[in-house]
């Protein structure tokens, strides 16, 4: 591994213990303690939000509501099922919530799959394949799979939107994420 | 009922299960799916573990993402819409510190001064051992490592204080554990076994960090057995982290004093 991804690696593990920390006190409802975690984490969560949504003040909104169910389902997070995983979840929150708003009111006709991802796509996959874990078991996923997988991941697209963007039967699409996740647990587990 | 049955026995499949978790984690069910997984998720143990899994596993696709700093507004509403109190000036007498000593100095000095006008010898074969105050004492702050700004520090938590008191009879010592009542802010956090807060004891020779047991709640008595009496014995500090594990984030800390003399432990 060399310096940079080690000093990544280091850099990451130290946030999310600091993310991990913060929620256990917002767990008592400290108000201190919930505002060190949106100023630690907003910036990434308000990005992650503005890939799948691009409307700016809509993004805002669903990042409010994002922290405010994290404040109040604080307590609910299993810290006993693995180490300095609130990150993750806090991801996930965020990623429902616009999820859900992109599944209720549509997404918009201009989002277009080319401008959109597939530049990204390929700067994603460069800088994937210079670390290990995921990004190493990822670059050893087909192109298709590692492909839908990320557009999915990132972007929210639906089977039907990525079938539908990328020319490909729904079925085809189906198979390559169930086959690429199927292959990534395998490799992960490893 | 059998049709419902049936549902839920499909979902113990642990192939179904995985298919689920993964795809949740995704994003790619339908909204009607997602929906169900969230309430499987409130009765399905394992659906639980492998839906955290995969949204540990996932997680790091996120690392491209350059982060964007969000309106100053959204914060601003996040408070209003939460009912957030703005916070206070603070004088040198609101001091964390100044309070925390003049506790524990006065706290100290009382207890000195009982023992002294009843003439109390404080052993173990006294029977009103137990009516004799605590022997340890430990006043926990909040883990503020992570906060740069000083008065982000005073309004954080209030301090957790917590008293051991040996009983003359076997297995009926006691922990109490309570907020600081005389800190500015109300104590209305918080503290139940139900969030999985677990106390820990820093020995004072090797500072090996050892399980006191889980806190069942704040402003409450737990008994001690006498491993758990020797084990505060022999600490420099206690902690208390969110889950029961070494490893898990220390939410609160702080030194443990001894307040009598013991003869045997």
């Amino acid at each position: 591994m060399s310096f940079d991804a080690i000093a990544n690696k280091t850099q990451d593990k130290s946030f999310k213990h600091q993310v991990e920390i913060l929620l256990a006190q917002v767990c008592l409802k400290d108000q201190k303690s919930f505002e060190n975690l949106y100023q630690v984490t907003s910036s990434k969560l308000y990005g992650l939000a503005l890939k799948m949504i691009k409307d700016r003040d809509i993004a805002a909104d669903i990042l409010q509501e994002s922290f405010s169910k994290i404040w109040h389902q604080a307590t609910s997070y299993r810290c006993d099922l693995g180490e300095n995983w609130a990150w993750a979840w806090m991801c996930q929150i965020t990623r429902n919530t616009a999820l859900d708003y992109i599944r209720r009111a549509g997404r918009r006709p201009e989002t277009s799959l080319e401008g959109v991802s597939i530049t990204a796509f390929n700067d994603e996959t460069k800088q994937l394949s210079e670390q290990r874990d995921l990004h190493y078991c990822l670059a050893k996923l087909k192109p298709e799979p590692r492909k839908v997988i990320v557009l999915a991941y990132i972007h929210g697209f639906s089977h039907s939107e990525l079938a539908d963007k990328l020319k490909t039967p729904i079925g085809t699409l189906k198979s390559w994420i169930r086959r690429g996740l199927k292959e990534l647990e395998l490799c992960l587990k490893n | 009922m059998s049709k419902k049955l049936t549902l839920a026995a499909r979902y113990q499949n642990p192939i179904i299960r995985t298919h689920l978790a993964s795809q949740y984690a995704l994003g790619t069910l339908t909204s009607k799916v997602q929906q169900r997984v969230t309430h499987l998720m409130l009765e399905d143990e394992l659906l639980v573990q492998e839906v955290y899994q995969w949204q540990n596993r996932l997680e790091p696709i996120n690392h491209h993402i350059d982060d964007v700093k969000p309106p100053q507004k959204v914060w601003r509403q996040l408070s209003e819409t939460l009912a957030f109190k703005p916070a206070n000036k603070t004088r040198w007498w609101q001091s964390l510190v100044v309070w925390q000593c003049a506790t524990a100095f006065s706290l100290t000095f009382t207890l000195s001064l009982f023992m002294w006008q009843t003439d109390i010898d404080i052993t173990t074969d006294s029977p009103l051992a137990s009516l004799k105050g605590p022997s340890y004492l430990a006043i926990l702050a909040p883990n503020t490592q992570l906060i740069t700004s000083k008065s982000a520090i005073k309004e954080h938590l209030p301090e957790l204080i917590i008293t051991a008191y040996k009983s003359p009879q076997a297995g009926q010592s006691e922990l109490h554990i309570q907020w600081n009542k005389n800190a500015e802010k109300k104590a209305s956090f918080e503290l139940d076994e139900k969030q999985n807060f677990t106390l820990w004891s820093i020995d004072k020779s090797s500072g090996k960090q050892v399980s006191l047991g889980s806190i069942i709640s704040v402003n409450n008595k737990q008994r001690l057995t006498l491993t758990q009496w020797k084990l505060i014995k022999n600490s420099k500090e206690l902690w208390l982290t969110r889950g029961n594990k070494e490893t898990d984030p220390v939410v609160f800390k702080g030194e443990c004093l001894q307040l009598s003399s013991w003869e045997t432990s």
